[in-house]
This record gives structure tokens, C-alpha cells and sequence, in this order.
């Protein structure tokens, strides 16, 4: 039962009804600045992108030894140590070539130990 | 390539949204004339003040366009999320107008509409909306949700972050409060 100043569900439901069809409409204004962030947000973004690449496994493993300069050093390093496997000994230093041919040459039987080394250092007893 | 603005009607928020995220501003746009109507509406009833609820749907907007990169299609929808951002934006609003926490806030008492509301509620609209700034926020928010942008009892359950049958009661015990504050002017609203 409703009273005199009830306010029935269908008269609330019918107001509900225009407040709805009245809805505020955005301005354009109001479109125009929701649509330039949105283009902004992107803008940025693109940015950003741009900004970090994604960088390659040459670049990340250069960064890793320490860049261009660091492989120059590493590839002239290695030159120099095949250059040094490959050559003859004698092309290297000629004095320390001959010294190596008088090593092969020499047997350890004929080697004076004794003018190397003092007899009494190389004898010694015991307790 | 952006896909012409006809073409986008047939697509679903979340599809607009990822081509949005993927550089398309065509989608931006169709999404902005699908959600800022309502969220206008929306935020203007809670807020009762145009120029903060225009604030307030171009700060859910931009919040939106920040998200979309990281938007998982087919988890949410995209208008209750943006429901729930406007939702969020108003009530702080709300706070720093009155100065108090929600919880502090007291509830208005139901005195009759003053002189100054009378004034300005010159008709049916305005009365409802005056009846409406009379509620507590929640029921407030659930009302116009249900019944004024007539979404379903289970988004506004998401939005509002409570439970199915807490958005039933919320409505139901707005919908009488409305009905208590216009009744001293039923005559005079027709209603």
C-alpha cells in the first residue's frame, strides 16, 4: 500500500528513464583533449621504443669484453701468438737460435757438472 | 595502417584497445565516442560539478591509453575498468571537498531540500540529482550505475569491489531513500 507522498517504483523508474535520455554530452573540446593524449601516450611510447633498440648478441658480447678497442687488442694478441707457433726459431733471434742448436747438440753425459756446481754442495751426509 | 573509423563499429572495446596499443589512433577515437559519454554521465551525476567531471573522464582516458600496452584481452572489460578509474577519481575528489575521510564523513541527514536546492531544482531532473547528492557515496554510486547507466549487478559488483548481493541492497535501500527525499514534492515534480 502507498501512501499519499509514496513515491512509486514505476514513478522513480520513469525518472530514471529521463535522467538517462538527458545525459550531459562531452564537448569537443572535451573529445579533441582525450584524443591528443591519446596520441601523445603513443607519441611517447614510439619514443621510447626508438630510444632502447633491440640490440644484437655482437653488440651485448662486444659490451661483454669491452668493446671495439678490447677486440682490436684480443685479435692482435692471437696474430702475434700464431705468427710466433708458425715461425722458425731462427727467425725470431738469431743468438737465441744458436744457443738452442748447442743444446741439441750437447749430451747430458758430457756436461761438467762439477764446474757448475762445487763438489762439497753436491755431496753431503746425512745425520 | 589505421583501420577506418566505420569499420571500427563492429569491433569490441578489448580489439580496439590492443590496436590502439599497436599504434592504431583510429581505435583511440572510437573508443573515446564509446566511453567518455558515459563516464561524463557517470562522474557529473556523483559529482554534480561539469567541469570536474570533464576533469575527471579526461584523467580515466589518459590512464587508459597509459594501461593499454599491458592490457590482457578477454580478462575485464574495458568499461568497467574505466568505470572502476572514474569511480576511484570522483570519490577523491569528494574527499578533498569535504575534508574528512569517506568513513568519517557523516551521512547527510534527510532535512528536505533547502531553499537553495528548491531554487535550482527546477525540474524533475534537477530534483533527482539533488536527491542523489543526499546519499552516501556507495549507494549513490550503485544507483546510477544500475539504474541511470544501466549496467548489470555483476560489473557493478567489480567496479564497486563488493559482492552481487551488497549492489542489490545498496540499490534497493538508494532507491528508497531517493523515493524519501522527493516525496514532500511529489505534487509538485508530477511524480
Amino acid at each position: 500500500m502507498t501512501g499519499k507522498h509514496d513515491i512509486t517504483d514505476d514513478a522513480l523508474n520513469a525518472l530514471f528513464e529521463e535522467a538517462r535520455a538527458d545525459a550531459p554530452v562531452p564537448s569537443p573540446e572535451l573529445l579533441a583533449l582525450v584524443t591528443q593524449d591519446a596520441a601523445r601516450v603513443q607519441a611517447e611510447r614510439d619514443q621510447r621504443n626508438r630510444v632502447i633498440p633491440q640490440r644484437s648478441l655482437i653488440s651485448r658480447l662486444l659490451d661483454a669484453i669491452g668493446g671495439w678497442s678490447s677486440l682490436g687488442g684480443l685479435v692482435a694478441a692471437a696474430a702475434t701468438g700464431v705468427w710466433i707457433g708458425f715461425s722458425n726459431p731462427t727467425l725470431i733471434s738469431p743468438s737465441l737460435g744458436s744457443e738452442i742448436e748447442t743444446l741439441e747438440s750437447t749430451s747430458v753425459d758430457d756436461t761438467d757438472f762439477g764446474s757448475v756446481f762445487p763438489a762439497d754442495t753436491l755431496f753431503f751426509e746425512e745425520g | 595502417m589505421d583501420m577506418a573509423f566505420d569499420q571500427m563499429s563492429e569491433i569490441s572495446d578489448d580489439a580496439l584497445l590492443v590496436l590502439y596499443a599497436n599504434g592504431d589512433r583510429a581505435a583511440a577515437a572510437s573508443l573515446t565516442t564509446r566511453l567518455a559519454p558515459r563516464l561524463l554521465g557517470f562522474s557529473s551525476r556523483l559529482l554534480h560539478d561539469a567541469a570536474e567531471a570533464e576533469d575527471v573522464v579526461q584523467e580515466t582516458m589518459l590512464r587508459l591509453w597509459r594501461m593499454a600496452p599491458d592490457w590482457r584481452p578477454g580478462e575485464a572489460k574495458v568499461s568497467t575498468w574505466a568505470f572502476r578509474v572514474a569511480k576511484n577519481l570522483c570519490t577523491d575528489r569528494l574527499r578533498k571537498r569535504r575534508g574528512v575521510g569517506l568513513d568519517e564523513a557523516p551521512e547527510l541527514e534527510d532535512e528536505g531540500p533547502s531553499v537553495e536546492a528548491r531554487l535550482i531544482a527546477k525540474d524533475r531532473i534537477a530534483a533527482l540529482d539533488w536527491a542523489l547528492m543526499q546519499l552516501p557515496d556507495r549507494q549513490k554510486q550503485a544507483v546510477v550505475l544500475r539504474h541511470i547507466e544501466g549496467l548489470a549487478n555483476p560489473e557493478i559488483s567489480e567496479i564497486l569491489d563488493i559482492s552481487v548481493e551488497a549492489v542489490e541492497s545498496l540499490t534497493a535501500r538508494g532507491k528508497r531513500a531517493l523515493a524519501n527525499h522527493l516525496a514532500s514534492r511529489k505534487e509538485e515534480l508530477g511524480l
